[in-house]
Order: structure tokens, then C-alpha cells, then sequence
């Protein structure tokens, strides 16, 4: 059974996650704090939220070493760059009074 | 699923929200290297025309065009990364209309004073980070209004020496405001 799109994107913090990586330009990454700065999240809740935007195949995350510190670097993929596009064009739908509410 | 208009309308307003953020982020990014240059053009203008007042005009002139250039080229490196657009062309025309207007302004308003000649370019560039912040974010407002509360400071306190203070005091808010910018 597949899951919809819609439910992995349509949650508060992952629309946010979501939004702020659509923003970045294209091979762009950005790093876990900033992130964490930008959504307004916990590392826990980041985290947990990630996990579930990367097993979509919605974004890739990337650990290396900065000199001698981890580093944890989040870009979105084209994927995930096509299903946040059409989730707001579905949103804009529903406002417009054109989109169907259930999918 | 289910959405509503309203939670459609919800969900649009938070993803207006991220990007906005992340412009304001990008504006910081992006303008600390600037911050670090236009610093040390202070830092090293001020101080010549504090120590050689004479060459005042030929080393301002000097240092303005490799400010310019280095505006530029740090330009090309954010549009390399996306971070802007890749027409540079409109750095060049900003600080070229900048110093336009100051020199033109110089010939109506003609200043006194050396402390005059160098405060003004320091309260413009104040005035024009209060306006950018309106736009890009707080920070720059904030920016503006220090330089600006500097600027005023020195002029009316150490003004036989203000154009070491704003080499040392000035310079250096900038160089600590690209810091700044950068952990943003």
C-alpha cells in the first residue's frame, strides 16, 4: 500500500522543512542548526521528521567532518522538489475552490 | 486526507512564513562578506585620511573602486551558488549611484570640515541599512541604527580625531557586523 504524498508533506513541521529546502537553490545543502534555527524545532523532532521526508525519497541527508566536528547537511532531491510544488498547488486548489478536498 | 480551505490557508501562511526566512537568512549570507570588506575599507580610509588628510580624496578614490570590485566579485561568487542573481551590473550601478549622489551632494552642501566630508558617507550607508532592513530583515535595521549612533558619537565627541574613530570604532562595527551576519 502506498503512502500519499500529501501525508507526508500536509504536517506543520515538515511542510516548513519542506519549504525552507524548496528555497535553497538547486544542489544546494544546508546545515542541521540552521535548519533546526529556520523551522523552529528540537534536534529530536528534526530528526524524527527527517527520517520520515528521507525514506520518501524527499530529501537527502549527507554526515561528514568539518575539520574535526560531525556535520549533517540536509538538501532536498528532485523528488521531493516535484511533490512539495504540487502539494502547493493542490493547497492553492482547495482555496480556489478547484482542487477536490480528498485524495 | 482531508483539508480544508482554512487549513490549506494555514499551511500556505506557514510555507510563506519558511521562505521568508529563509530570504532574510540569505540576505545575511550573503551581505556578511560585504560587511568584512567595506570594514577594512574603513579601517584603512579613515585611518589615511586621519594620518595624510591631503591624499584624502586620491585614497578614498582608490580604495571606493577596489570596494566596488571586490563587491562585485564576491557578487559572482553568490550568483556561482545560486544565493543571487548573476546580474552583477546592478552592484556596479548601486555603488556607482551612491557615490554619485555623494559627490554631488558634497558640491551643494559643501562641507566645512574633514569630520563633515567623512561623516555623511557614514550616515547614508546608516540610512540605507535602516531602509534594507525593512525589507530583508531586523538585523539591518539595527546595523543601520549603530553606525548612525557611532558616526554621531564620534562627531560630536572626538571630532579633532573623527576620522580615527570612525577608522577603529567604525570599521570595526562593521567588520563585527559581518560576524554577525555570518552566524546568522
Amino acid at each position: 500500500m502506498s503512502v500519499d504524498p500529501g501525508e507526508i508533506i500536509h504536517q506543520q513541521l515538515r511542510l516548513k522543512i519542506m519549504a525552507t529546502l524548496n528555497s535553497l537553490p538547486s544542489r544546494d545543502a544546508i546545515d542541521f542548526p540552521r535548519l533546526k534555527a529556520t523551522v523552529e524545532a528540537t534536534d529530536g523532532n528534526l530528526g524524527a521528521h527527517l527520517s520520515t521526508l528521507e525514506q520518501a525519497g524527499y530529501i537527502s541527508i549527507e554526515k561528514d567532518f568539518e575539520g574535526k566536528k560531525p556535520r549533517t547537511r540536509v538538501a532536498i532531491t528532485r523528488t521531493g522538489r516535484k511533490a512539495f510544488v504540487q502539494h502547493v498547488e493542490y493547497l492553492r486548489g482547495i482555496i480556489d475552490g478547484i482542487g477536490t478536498r480528498d485524495r | 486526507m482531508t483539508i480544508s480551505p482554512q487549513q490549506a490557508t494555514e499551511a500556505l501562511l506557514d510555507i510563506e512564513r519558511a521562505q521568508r526566512r529563509v530570504f532574510v537568512l540569505r540576505g545575511y549570507e550573503v551581505g556578511a562578506p560585504h560587511f568584512l570588506l567595506w570594514g577594512a575599507i574603513w579601517f584603512v580610509g579613515y585611518g589615511l585620511t586621519e594620518v595624510f588628510p591631503a591624499q584624502a580624496g586620491l585614497s578614498w578614490m582608490a580604495l571606493s573602486l577596489g570596494g566596488a570590485l571586490g563587491g562585485f566579485l564576491l557578487g559572482k561568487a553568490a550568483a556561482a551558488r545560486g544565493l543571487v542573481s548573476k546580474d552583477g551590473w546592478r552592484y556596479l550601478a548601486g555603488v556607482g549611484s551612491t557615490f554619485a549622489f555623494l559627490l554631488l551632494t558634497y558640491a551643494i552642501m559643501q562641507p566645512r570640515d574633514g569630520a563633515q566630508f567623512g561623516a555623511f558617507p557614514a550616515l547614508l550607508v546608516s540610512f540605507l541599512y535602516v531602509l534594507a532592513g525593512i525589507w530583508k530583515g531586523t538585523r539591518w535595521t539595527i546595523v543601520g541604527i549603530i553606525i548612525a549612533g557611532l558616526t554621531m558619537a564620534g562627531y560630536e565627541l572626538v571630532h579633532e580625531h573623527f576620522n580615527l574613530w570612525m577608522a577603529v570604532i567604525g570599521g570595526g562595527a562593521l567588520i563585527s557586523t559581518g560576524l554577525w551576519f555570518r552566524r546568522a
